[in-house]
């Protein structure tokens, strides 16, 4: 290195391939490329839109962001319902801003899909046809205020347990996103629990009604991550479009939330819920995933009418779209 | 529509066509007019700096059929809490990718363009050695190379 003339001009190859960004090259044949693009992916590499990638790995990925997508823009359903009923000008505020980043993130979220081939109009196509699906906690009806707190505190919770981990995913722009999205959720969770702990520092009926809005969302809580899995066999984790099993996600959850429900005075409606400190996880009792598997293949309570509303709204809605494309030509 | 059988043709388009079917140019051209082809929605990425002398940063992207539209929704997304102070919509057909990577590391020794490329400890040890001199203190022989101004040569 001291003589810059005596050098040899050409790096060896192992130091240019790493060195290279994209180590899999379109001239190999495809096994080859599969394999270069695995071990990318497999050491912590980054996929971007323009890269190339096996038709496995683009369509796990745009399965996955456009059932996240789906559940961004669904999951406001339930909660624009109590917009109009909030208790307080500021609580109205903070709904309605929940609300407008909730659909936000679905438009991030469906602009990540989009890229990676399917049109905007095909996925809610197949959204409101049934065809794909979205989380099972947005398919349940809203009864009370309470269950405005009790979502935006620990069904955003849960949410957000998942989400911090898909800010390391593979696939670089829902990676970003997944940064964007946490940093605004955070402001949700904080609505949620001041909510909650206002009711529970309340008026005895305020209390019971906090109370009862918890018993019925723990069942759905606890199911929202879905049932164990075997971590070998799951095609999502192998490619790193996710980085924990729904199990660990469960396990953070309750590890950081039993604590802070129970802070407040209130009962998780579970007898077995205990934490188990020689196994160093919860234990619990094994949620309904008949109830699950119910609800998000829109059987749940409120599916129908939710789809329903959404079709409604699409139809109403559509003269917007059309005048936003008609003004430019129109203008000239 | 009433020749249509499937019943799921737009009416105006079905108009238009058969306007052109018919050769004639002049109504045609009208149709045109009336119902002119509609804008197209595109993928705008958006550009955000987040406080005064920071680089403008890649956000994200939007769909809009226009920079206006595109500054609006851009403003909607990446905007809404003040987190950004200045705000680019770049039209993504705008924009020219690099398609070979390589280019970018070609596989040449660029070594001498960087400061490790160039380590003198054993040449300077040799140096010691024929002039007989000692390693300078940390001190005196220190050299500002950080590309700060340091604040203590008053006079």
């Amino acid at each position: 290195m001291t003589d810059p003339l005596a050098l040899d001009p050409i790096l060896p190859a192992r130091e240019r391939s790493e060195r290279s960004a994209r180590p899999w090259n379109e001239e190999l044949p495809h096994d080859e490329r599969y394999q270069l693009f695995e071990a990318h992916v497999l050491g912590g590499g980054k996929i971007e839109p323009n890269d190339w990638m096996p038709d496995e790995y683009r369509t796990a990925v745009l399965r996955f962001v456009e059932m996240h997508a789906n559940s961004e823009l669904m999951g406001v359903l339930p909660e624009r319902e109590w917009i109009m009923r909030a208790p307080t000008l500021r609580r109205k505020l903070a709904l309605t801003s929940k609300v407008q980043d909730e659909v936000g993130h679905a438009q991030l979220l469906y602009r990540v899909a989009e890229d990676l081939g399917k049109p905007r109009e095909a996925m809610f196509d197949d959204l409101l046809a049934g065809k794909t699906k979205f989380h099972n906690v947005f398919h349940y009806p809203t009864r009370t205020w309470a269950d405005i707190g009790i979502i935006a505190w620990l069904v955003d919770a849960a949410a957000i347990v998942a989400q911090q981990a898909l800010r390391d995913s593979s696939y670089g722009p829902y990676a970003r996103t997944m940064q964007k999205i946490c940093w605004e959720e955070s402001v949700h969770i904080m609505h949620g629990r001041d909510v909650v702990l206002t009711l529970a520092n309340g008026t005895p009926s305020q209390r019971a009604m906090v109370q009862e809005a918890l018993d019925r969302w723990w069942g759905p809580l606890m199911q929202m991550h879905g049932p164990r899995s075997d971590r070998t066999k799951d095609r999502d984790l192998h490619w790193r479009i996710k980085a924990k099993t729904s199990e660990e996600l469960r396990q953070e959850f309750l590890t950081i939330y039993v604590p802070r429900i129970l802070e407040m005075g209130l009962t998780i409606p579970d007898p077995e819920l205990r934490f188990d400190a020689e196994a160093g996880e919860w234990r619990y009792a094994d949620p309904d995933w008949a109830e699950l598997r119910a609800v998000v293949t829109n059987h749940g309570p409120k599916s129908e009418e939710r789809l329903e509303f959404r079709r409604l709204n699409r139809a109403a809605t559509a003269w917007v779209r059309e005048a936003i494309l008609a003004a430019p030509e129109a203008a000239a | 529509m009433t020749g249509d059988p499937g019943g799921t043709a737009d009416p105006t388009a079905d108009q238009t066509a058969r306007m052109l079917d018919e050769g004639d140019p002049n109504t045609a051209d009208i149709d045109r007019q009336l119902n002119p082809e509609p804008a197209r929605l595109e993928p705008w990425e958006v550009f955000r700096q987040e406080k005064d002398g920071d680089p403008m940063r890649h956000g994200g992207n939007i769909l809009a059929p226009d920079p206006e539209l595109a500054l609006h929704y851009a403003r909607e997304m990446f905007s809404r809490r003040g987190e950004s102070i200045r705000l680019w919509v770049v039209r993504r057909a705008d924009i020219h990718v690099l398609e070979d990577l390589d280019l970018l590391q070609p596989p040449l020794d660029r070594s001498f363009k960087k400061p490790g490329g160039y380590v003198m400890r054993d040449k300077l040890a040799t140096a010691r050695s024929r002039a007989g001199t000692s390693k300078p203190g940390a001190r005196a022989g220190s050299h500002n190379t950080t590309g700060r101004r340091g604040g203590s040569t008053g006079s």
